[in-house]
């Protein structure tokens, strides 16, 4: 239970410090230095969030398989 | 009401002797008689349905109730039967018109006639049924419910929940062996996108009796383990017709209202909407339709990320394009500013040189026009200097002329003198006596131990000179 607490947290805490890396880089006050961490951060958390939305491949075989 | 029952108080000329016992059977039929008498033509009355069921023989069987006002415990009771020539028939104006299946829990406007068997015992025959009657007792009873809803302040608790992010985690209320369940998991599983969900069954009746008291337990165990879902799903199967009755009541509705996750509901009611339907967060018509709207949220989800993607890309393009310019612009102005810069430093240079020159020049004259004055007011001085010994030596000529006569004048005197003396030392008188002058090269000898044996010597006679050389001593002294 709490770790699917904290899985849901994580998804929303994940969308949220998206939007602020997107905001950051929108008002533009993101350091040029920052940007490659930020990028790499939010190219993480990009495919946390879309895991957890969609099944990967690989799921989705194994399904497929144990249907036939 | 006397007139009712005639033979109980007087018994008439009969063939049945006062004093003397009725059988059942006649006593039954005596009822008959008199309801048949009483009530020959049909009539309308209002009551609620408390059972219904139809038999093999197509024929309808049902109960009607009428509550107390505390709606508990009856008030009347009636058995009523509508035959299977005209059950099809009435059943589907009703349904027709309601969009609400004849059942248990609803209330009816009948058309009935009053029937008495000697067997069965008295009854109600169901001719038709007011489907207007039905309507608008179940709009008052949801109105009811609203309104008491409205003024607890509960009634859109629901609805102002906020959809989370993730509705992933589904608790579906519903029954197992529902088509409209099935509808729902298919759709689900089949989503286009692989979006994921998780469903848990909470079973519950979703028609006839026990539909409240189901689905608030249902309700209940989802509630105790609130934390585990996302949000509640409440679906039946879809169909024309239905039996909401069950969903229309205020327990139901007040726990809906108040849950503290969003419910979906997709009862599949197409004409109106229970209770529930009215305080869920979100109301479909179908299950089909409740698993669409989950897929859509969800999708919505991914096309937030994926425009979240989106703007990333090209926000780090523009910014990255924006340092670049900034960049290019900084290496131009350093570039273009360096001659600009170093131009300038020359200008500075040469005007300071410049500015040195003349001063120096400046400084230069200065000093030569300092020289000059010194030199004027000293030429200005040697001048006045040289006038004034000029004026004095002015004074001097005559004096120094009569000074220069007077030591001539005494130079002459002293100079005759002198010439007497000379002209009485002269040599060649001397000479001329018989002296003579010995000299050795140009010295004169004048002592016999100035010369040395071989020397030459010159001797001057008055008239010549004679050279010798000068002997050895013969006898040295």
């Amino acid at each position: 239970m709490e770790t699917r607490t904290k899985e849901k947290e994580t998804y929303t805490t994940a969308l949220k410090r998206l939007q602020e890396i997107v905001n950051e880089l929108e008002e533009e006050t993101i350091d040029v230095d920052e940007l490659t961490k930020k990028l790499a951060e939010a190219q993480r958390l990009l495919a946390f969030c879309k895991k957890k939305l969609v099944k990967t491949e690989e799921e989705v075989q194994k399904i497929l398989e144990t249907m036939q | 009401m006397s007139t009712f029952f005639p033979y109980s108080t007087a018994p008439p000329d009969s063939p049945h002797a006062a004093g003397q016992a009725l059988t059942l059977r006649q006593l039954n039929g005596l009822v008959r008689q008199v309801l048949k008498s009483q009530f020959d033509a049909p009539l309308w009355v209002q009551a609620e349905i408390s059972e219904l069921r139809v038999a093999s023989n197509g024929h309808c069987y049902l109960e009607l109730i009428e509550k107390d006002p505390s709606g508990r415990t009856p008030a009347a009771k009636a058995r009523g039967i509508v035959w299977s020539r005209t059950w099809p028939g009435l059943r589907m104006r009703f349904e027709e018109s309601t969009g609400q299946r004849l059942a248990a829990g609803i209330k009816v406007q009948a058309l009935v006639t009053v029937e008495f068997s000697e067997v069965y015992g008295y009854s109600l025959t169901l001719l038709d049924v007011d489907p207007a009657y039905t309507l608008g007792d179940l709009a008052r009873r949801r109105r009811e419910i609203l309104r008491r809803l409205e003024e607890e302040g509960v009634i859109d608790l629901n609805k102002e929940l906020p959809l989370p992010p993730l509705l992933q985690r589904i608790a579906v209320v519903s029954s197992a062996t529902a088509a409209g369940y099935g509808d729902f998991l298919r759709q689900l599983e089949e989503n286009p996108y692989r979006l994921r969900f998780r469903t848990e069954l909470f079973p519950a009746l979703m028609q006839g009796e026990g539909v409240e008291e189901s689905i608030l337990a249902a309700l209940g165990a989802i509630a105790d383990r609130s934390e585990e879902f996302d949000a509640v799903v409440i679906i039946r199967g879809g169909g024309a017709v239905s039996d909401l009755a069950g969903f229309d009541t205020y327990l139901l509705a007040a726990a809906c209202a108040q849950f503290p996750l969003p419910l979906i509901t997709g009862i599949g009611h197409e004409r109106d909407d229970t209770v529930i339907d009215l305080v869920a967060h979100t109301r479909v018509k179908t299950p089909t339709a409740a698993a669409q709207f989950l897929i859509t949220h969800q999708r919505e989800q991914l096309d937030r990320l994926a425009a979240l993607a989106r703007t990333l890309q090209e926000e780090t393009r523009t910014l990255l394009h924006l340092h670049g310019e900034a960049l290019r612009s900084a290496g131009e102005r350093l570039t273009g500013g360096m001659p600009r810069f170093l131009a300038r430093q020359e200008a500075l240079l040469a005007r300071l040189q410049a500015e040195a020159t003349h001063r120096a020049g400046a400084l230069l004259a200065r000093h030569r026009q300092q020289q000059a004055a010194l030199a004027y007011t000293a030429g200005l001085r040697l001048h006045k200097r040289l006038e004034a010994e000029k004026s004095l030596l002015a004074l001097h000529p005559p004096r120094l002329r009569q000074a220069a006569r007077q030591l001539l004048l005494r130079h002459g005197h002293a100079l005759a003198l002198i010439g007497q003396q000379a002209q009485a030392a002269d040599p060649a008188r001397i000479l001329r006596r018989g002296y003579t002058l010995t000299l050795s090269g140009s010295r004169i000898v004048t002592s016999a131990r100035q010369v040395t044996p071989g020397e030459c010597l010159r001797t001057r006679f008055h008239d010549g000179t004679v050279r010798s050389r000068v002997l050895p001593d013969e006898k040295q002294p």
